[in-house]
């Protein structure tokens, strides 16, 4: 992998509650290199937005970051004040929404809203910003961009409004992008034409992208590595190629079995039973053992620690070699 | 974005083994507990309601005299002052007035006129309103314009107003001398009319939002009829706003009494609400019997205060945009 | 093979008109939204079909006026021989009631949550009057509970103590409750997490294989639709484009909005594909394009497909294709 961008090491965010301290992400460790796309997925209650808000330094109250480092590019920005942090975001770090109407201000031309994002942080004039800010446009796709970018966001459909946020994003060209449901409110046909612009865009220029979403099939098509989660933890994370065709973790085995692809024609889905454990009630041991087929003794007491197999690391105990050899 | 998996994974933690918990443990849990915990004015002002309440309940028991019985006042103990002053007598705390009446016995009796003429009305006025409410919102069209147009009108006229040209029709036609219960009965009527607008236009808003959602199709399709859905399901998922404005509206309705009652369309001297005791104590205020208006007064005040903020802060509590 | 339901030249228009006074003082006309244009379909006893389309498709209104929610603005829906709107066959109709039921998006929203699960499946029993007496009523209640693989004990719960899957499960029980044998399903997994959509997916085939229920499934998914159908409808802007079997359908997709859609659709198996993304975004409803709705966007189309609609002949409206030309 080339330069690392993003390094979070064993992340944990706790929800302090009327009812007790709640654990929503629980020591996540992941890197994002240059140029490199990693998809977070996982299903509701997986920790993975959460995991996005602890990155950007956006998790709300009751929440706080209670364990771990996050760092870019070597500097730590977990423990940044609040003002220092939020020139961080927008600079270094840019996001995208899942719903675009919310991350722009109707009140505004779009073009304003990046010229204003351009002249925050960096020295561009104003003639300058808008010129970019045209060049942006353009780049993202959107037609006709010097007449567009004094339309107001209710002028643009779903589609080129996540065009626009997405020229936001990059606006201040920033290291790293958290992209969380970026193309879940679009139109299938939509979403293909997002996926296929923010790989190009982050190619072009290098920037990290971390796509959070529960679409397993956007991940499949977009990321290069993808990390899934399990009751605020990773299970598994590895080349999006490897885990989609080759699982080894038990939960992302019966992930991948469930999921109804195109191609194939099974009778049934493979399905796992039961449910993702509430915050509440998370499992001793490996939070997935209640659910997993090949749940031993181990399981139920020790939590597994990420191992090495292939080129993917797995955080099951099946995979020990310890285990294997007793 | 930090919400949804929140929402999702932790929002009710009911622990599912454990027995399907009755309404007790539910309320127990709930928010609006830890809210109303959490909120001193809430707890302040629903210990004063409940005093008021318990005193007004209890003023047959506990007030030195029956000021409704002209054979218990005499004329020897009128105009006297409070205990606390020189010419002040037990039983007299809060002295008499110019009928020898004790004012703190006639505070408590007009307190249980004011709160029964004030539940009263605000229970007809919710009925008429939410009928109305959830017919114009569920069956649209020409009966919901007519009915909303009817409640834009009214909302044109103070409702004092209101109160005032009913209280006038039924007395022009029952003749002047009403007795005593029908005049509250009047009196409910007259506060009923002037408040359902606020319960209707708030129904049927919520109403329109809800028989679009699932559940009410779904009905549709058991096969039940309009009224049965209605009552059974569409009322229960609209009692929040109601029973905010309920509170708040309680306030309102002792008020437009005691206003009605000081203009001398409501309750008689005979038995006087605390809005009555205002209206005669008021003559008596420049002569230097203050007492005889003061305290009612000061009662009306208290009612009324305290259960504002116990609406107000219901009103919050179950709005969720607030929290 | 009889058709089962029956539907004829369907159409519906929403009034979307501003309020009359401002009709009046703006001098505009009253709009209406085609939101279904003359769909026409069969469905045979015991299969499953499925009406796949995106947002403003159209698929959603279809199904609520084939059981009977919204009446249809013209055309037809017979359900074994019997209209679902001439006045004529109301008797006839009220008998049909309790065999047509429908599943909703989100199962916890078509409830009521402050009754017990149990109350909630016994409802239409108790509409409908089909069982008399309360032991017998508890006891179907609980046949239905194992039916949809929850406990009898799960009928003293409410609502929120059961996960969005059990919720479903729920959902269907009641559905069922009625006796029903046609069975309405919009977007019923929509909502819900891959790992538990494949649990209701395959409920709902084992309950198919089991009671000889017949299916409307309604979904945005074309790899959900692939599972679960034996034919499918594709809709755009109101309009069915394309009626075909499911087989045929996936691996000779004819109209080209099937094609595109097909193509566009992120799926599992399209790891780290490079794609040639569909350019353009579905219209505004309220101003659809003249002749073929999918002109603007179609790579065949010609003058005839901008001015002529092409009406569905041999399972496929597309002048391009009964012209020879694709």
């Amino acid at each position: 992998m080339s330069e690392t961008i993003l390094s979070v090491r064993d992340l944990t965010v706790t929800f302090d509650t009327r009812r007790g301290p709640l654990t929503a992400i629980d020591r996540v460790s992941f890197d994002i290199g240059r140029g490199e796309i990693l998809g977070v997925v996982g299903e509701s209650g997986a920790g993975k937005s959460v995991t996005g808000s602890a990155v950007i330094g956006l998790i709300d109250r009751p929440g706080r970051i209670s364990g771990g480092e996050i760092a870019l590019r070597g500097e730590r920005i977990d423990n940044l004040p609040p003002e220092a942090m939020r020139r961080v975001r927008g600079r270094r770090i840019g996001m995208i929404f899942q719903d675009p109407l919310t991350s722009l201000d109707p009140l505004f031309r779009v073009g304003d809203q990046i010229v204003e994002t351009l002249r925050a942080h960096t020295e561009l004039s104003a003639r300058a910003a808008r010129t970019r800010a045209i060049d942006l446009l353009a780049e993202v796709g959107i037609p006709a961009p010097e007449r567009r970018i004094d339309g107001y966001p209710h002028e643009f459909s779903g589609g080129m409004r996540q065009r626009v946020v997405i020229a936001l994003a990059l606006a201040a060209e920033p290291e790293l992008i958290i992209a969380d449901e970026p193309t879940t409110a679009l139109d299938v046909s939509v979403q293909a034409q997002i996926i296929t612009l923010l790989k190009r865009l982050c190619r072009e220029h290098g920037t990290a992208v971390m796509l959070v979403t529960h679409d397993m099939g956007v991940i499949a098509e977009a990321a290069d590595r993808v990390a899934v989660m399990y009751a605020g933890r990773v299970a598994e994370i590895g080349p999006v190629a490897a885990v989609v065709r080759e699982p080894h973790h038990p939960y992302a085995v019966g992930l991948m079995g469930a999921i109804p692809t195109l191609s194939q024609e099974a009778d049934r889905l493979s399905q796992i039973p039961g449910s993702m454990p509430r915050l509440t009630a998370i499992p001793k041991g490996c939070a997935f053992n209640p659910r997993c087929p090949k749940v031993f003794a181990r399981c139920r007491v020790e939590r597994p620690e990420p191992i090495l197999v292939g080129a993917s690391r797995v955080a099951c105990h099946l995979y020990d070699v310890t285990e294997k050899a007793a | 974005m930090s919400g949804r998996d929140i929402d999702a994974g932790g929002a009710p933690p009911v622990p599912l083994q454990a027995a399907t918990p009755g309404r007790l443990a539910r309320w127990r849990d709930s928010d609006l507990l830890a809210s109303f915990l959490r909120s001193k004015t809430a707890i302040v002002a629903l210990l004063a309601t409940i005093l008021m309440v318990g005193l007004a309940v209890a003023a047959p028991l506990i007030s030195p005299q029956n000021p409704y019985d002209p054979a218990q006042l005499d004329l020897i103990n009128s105009n006297l002052p409070p205990i606390w002053q020189a010419d002040g007598q037990a039983p007299f705390y809060l002295g008499t007035d110019d009928q020898g009446r004790d004012v703190l016995s006639a505070v408590l009796y007009g307190l249980r006129l004011s709160l029964i003429v004030g539940v009263l009305g605000v229970i007809t006025s919710g009925i008429i309103g939410i009928a109305l409410g959830l017919i114009a919102g569920y069956a649209g069209g020409a009966l919901d314009t007519l009915i909303m147009r009817v409640a834009d009108v009214q909302l044109t006229f103070p409702a004092i107003l209101i109160a005032l040209v009913v209280d006038g029709v039924a007395r022009a036609s029952f003749g002047g001398a009403l007795d005593v219960g029908p005049l509250i009965g009047l009196i409910v009527i007259s506060i009923g009319l002037s408040f359902w607008v606020q319960y209707a236009r708030t129904v049927r808003s919520s109403v329109m939002v809800e028989k679009g959602k699932d559940y009410v199709q779904a009905a549709r399709l058991i096969g039940l009829t309009p009224p049965v859905i209605l009552v059974r399901h569409v009322l229960p998922n609209v009692t929040g706003p109601v029973f905010v404005i309920a509170t708040i509206n309680l306030a309102l309705a002792i008020i437009t009494e005691a206003t009605l009652s000081f203009l001398g369309t409501g309750l008689p001297e005979t038995m006087p609400s605390l809005g009555t005791l205002i209206r005669t104590g008021n003559r008596f205020l420049f002569s230097g019997e203050w007492w005889i208006v003061a305290f009612p007064g000061l009662a009306l005040a208290g009612l009324v205060i305290a259960i504002n903020l116990l609406g107000d802060w219901l009103r919050d509590a179950l709005n969720p945009k607030l929290q | 093979m009889s058709a089962y339901v029956e539907v004829t030249d369907l159409r519906r228009l929403f009034d979307v008109s501003k309020p009359w006074l401002n009709r009046v003082i703006e001098r505009e006309p009253r709009r209406f939204l085609t939101a279904v244009d003359r769909v026409g379909f069969t469905i045979a006893k015991g299969e499953t079909f499925a009406i796949v389309g995106e947002s403003g498709s159209g698929k959603s209104t279809v199904a609520r006026m084939v059981v009977g929610l919204l009446p249809p603005s013209a055309g037809e829906v017979r359900i074994t021989g019997v209209s679902m709107t001439d006045p004529r066959e109301a008797a006839a109709r009220r008998r049909l009631r309790s065999r047509i039921q429908m599943i909703f998006q989100d199962p916890y929203a078509s409830m009521n949550p402050r009754w017990r699960v149990g109350k909630i499946i016994a409802e239409p029993i108790r509409a409908f009057n089909l069982i008399q007496g309360e032991g017998a009523i508890r006891a179907r209640v609980s046949e239905l509970l194992g039916l949809v693989g929850l406990h009898a004990d799960d009928a003293r719960k409410y609502p929120h103590e059961f996960s969005g899957g059990q919720r479903q499960r729920v959902a269907i029980a009641r559905a069922l409750a009625s006796q029903a044998e046609f069975l309405v399903g919009d977007e019923p997994t929509s909502a819900l997490d891959v790992s538990v959509q494949a649990q209701i997916l395959n409920l709902m085939r084992d309950l198919q294989d089991r009671l000889g229920l017949t299916y409307l499934f309604i979904s945005h998914n074309l790899a959900v639709v692939r599972h679960m159908a034996t034919r499918v409808g594709v809709m755009y802007l109101g309009r069915l484009v394309e009626v075909a079997a499911a087989k045929d359908l996936f691996a000779r997709p004819r109209h080209p909005y099937t094609r595109m859609l097909l193509d566009a659709v992120p799926d599992l198996a399209h790891v780290g594909r490079a794609r040639v993304p569909v350019s353009g975004e579905i219209p505004n409803p309220i101003d659809p394009p003249p002749g073929c709705t999918f002109n603007p966007r179609c790579p065949l189309a010609n003058d005839r497909c901008r001015t002529e609609v092409p009406a569905l002949l041999d399972g496929v409206a597309c002048h391009a294709v009964q012209e020879g030309r694709a």
